[in-house]
């Protein structure tokens, strides 16, 4: 015999009540698991006068979508706030494509040795010549460290489309690295 | 992945170093009970991307020796706006609209060799003894045609690509205006993409040794890349045999 639905307070039915309670209790496990990263991740792509937006739209977007049983929750997140993102810049009238941020003065290596310090100059300068999209090829692998499907999941490609576009990446990132090399090795025996 | 001292380089640079996000940090319990406290529309299924069709192919040059082009559609609508960079398998009323729209390209081309869907389009190609005619048909864009002929060389070996139409320039009609690329893989080859001159990576359909993609616009191809199960190899567009 069916048991009958009773009302609660929000208007649910018990039953429906306790699936919002169970909804609730898997998107604040999934909010408290990833609300660093995804705040980072809308760091390095964003000004840091709509972080904070983009990140609560972000959560707000994906509360409305929220699947109780999900799966590969990070990459899901940083899919969304790709989204939002470009639809504040457009709201802002920035028609451009979202720019990767880079911390120009990264901190020494330990051993402060010259040649590293040389590197981290150069590959600033390298990854800054770099299109928009190989940028962001590279800062996925890199600084958000996502697996090979996790990245494809992001940028909404296959998982062969995205080693691809690695792969010319870091040719690219290679070769404007060599560029920057023998720039600065002319500029030194000039001075 | 950062096993390089580059990448280790460029991990170091990252802008968001420093960043502080504590999700047990008032602000961000504050967002979350207001998050959770928004209204949940009723469920509906998130929709998920097709797979991709296969792709493959390599690099260059068949001389362009005929361009023609039927415009047999209706005009003024704004062209390509279901276009993907990823092809799906045709479904089977697109199939029909391109066999019934395209037979004066088969007429012209010869066998059916490849054909993929992006979007709401089909792109067939067809080839028989030194030509090709492709033939590209939607639901808001004109139905057009482009011939090629030349010799058609077979890839040399299984990890080989020929580039019969590198994608040079653009074929259509007013804003219909596309660029696409065909050529022929050896048994190898699992994967080709395309990136034209603006950026825009197009992942090609791969097709009993044949290869295609297209996209809107006049951007020629710059680079091709062929995956096989053991290389990642890119060559410019214009090259036209592969290592």
């Amino acid at each position: 015999m069916p048991v009958p639905a009773t009302q609660g307070e929000q208007g649910y039915t018990d039953r429906e009540g306790q699936a919002m309670g169970d909804r609730e209790e898997r998107f604040s496990e999934a909010f408290r698991a990833h609300y660093g990263e995804l705040t980072r991740f809308v760091a390095r792509r964003a000004p840091s006068r709509i972080v904070d937006d983009v990140v609560a739209d972000t959560f707000a977007t994906a509360w409305r979508r929220f699947d109780p049983e999900p799966t590969h929750v990070r990459p899901w997140l940083f899919a969304i706030a790709y989204n939002v993102m470009r639809t504040q810049l457009r709201g802002l009238g920035r028609w451009e494509s979202l720019q990767i941020r880079m911390d120009a003065e990264p901190p020494l290596p330990p051993s402060d040795l010259a040649d590293e310090v040389a590197l981290r100059t150069d590959v600033v300068e390298a990854f800054g010549r770099l299109r928009a999209a190989d940028q962001e090829v590279l800062s996925l692998a890199v600084w958000e460290e996502l697996e090979t499907a996790e990245a494809a999941q992001v940028l909404g490609c296959s998982s062969r489309a995205y080693l691809v576009r690695l792969h010319r990446a870091r040719r690219r990132l290679s070769t404007m690295l060599a560029a920057t090399t023998r720039r600065a090795d002319v500029q030194g025996a000039r001075s | 992945m950062n096993d390089s001292p580059v990448l280790q380089a460029l991990a170091a640079t990252d802008p968001a170093r420093d960043v502080v996000a504590d999700p047990d940090s008032l602000p961000a319990r504050a967002l979350l009970a207001r998050t959770v406290a928004q209204p949940v529309p009723e469920p509906r299924p998130v929709p998920r991307r097709r797979p991709a069709a296969v792709a493959a192919a390599g690099a260059a040059a068949v001389a362009l020796v005929f361009v023609g082009v039927a415009v047999l559609g209706p005009s003024g609508t704004v062209a390509y706006a279901t276009w993907e960079a990823t092809p799906v398998a045709a479904t089977a009323s697109a199939l029909a609209t391109a066999e019934t729209q395209c037979a004066p390209a088969a007429a012209e081309g010869g066998t059916e060799r490849v054909l993929e869907q992006r979007g709401s389009y089909v792109l067939a190609v067809y080839a028989d003894d030194g030509r090709i005619a492709q033939c590209l048909t939607g639901s808001d864009v004109p139905t057009a045609g482009t011939a090629t002929t030349g010799a058609l060389p077979a890839p040399a070996g299984p990890d080989d690509v020929v580039v019969y139409d590198a994608g040079a320039q653009a074929w259509g009609a007013g804003d219909g205006e596309v660029v696409s690329v065909v050529g022929a893989v050896g048994d190898a080859v699992t994967e080709v993409s395309i990136e034209n001159e603006a950026g825009l990576v197009v992942e090609a359909t791969v097709q009993d040794g044949w290869f295609t993609a297209w996209w809107p616009g006049t951007s020629p191809a710059d680079s091709i890349t062929v995956v096989t199960d053991s290389t990642v190899v890119t060559v410019p567009a214009e090259q036209t045999t592969m290592e």
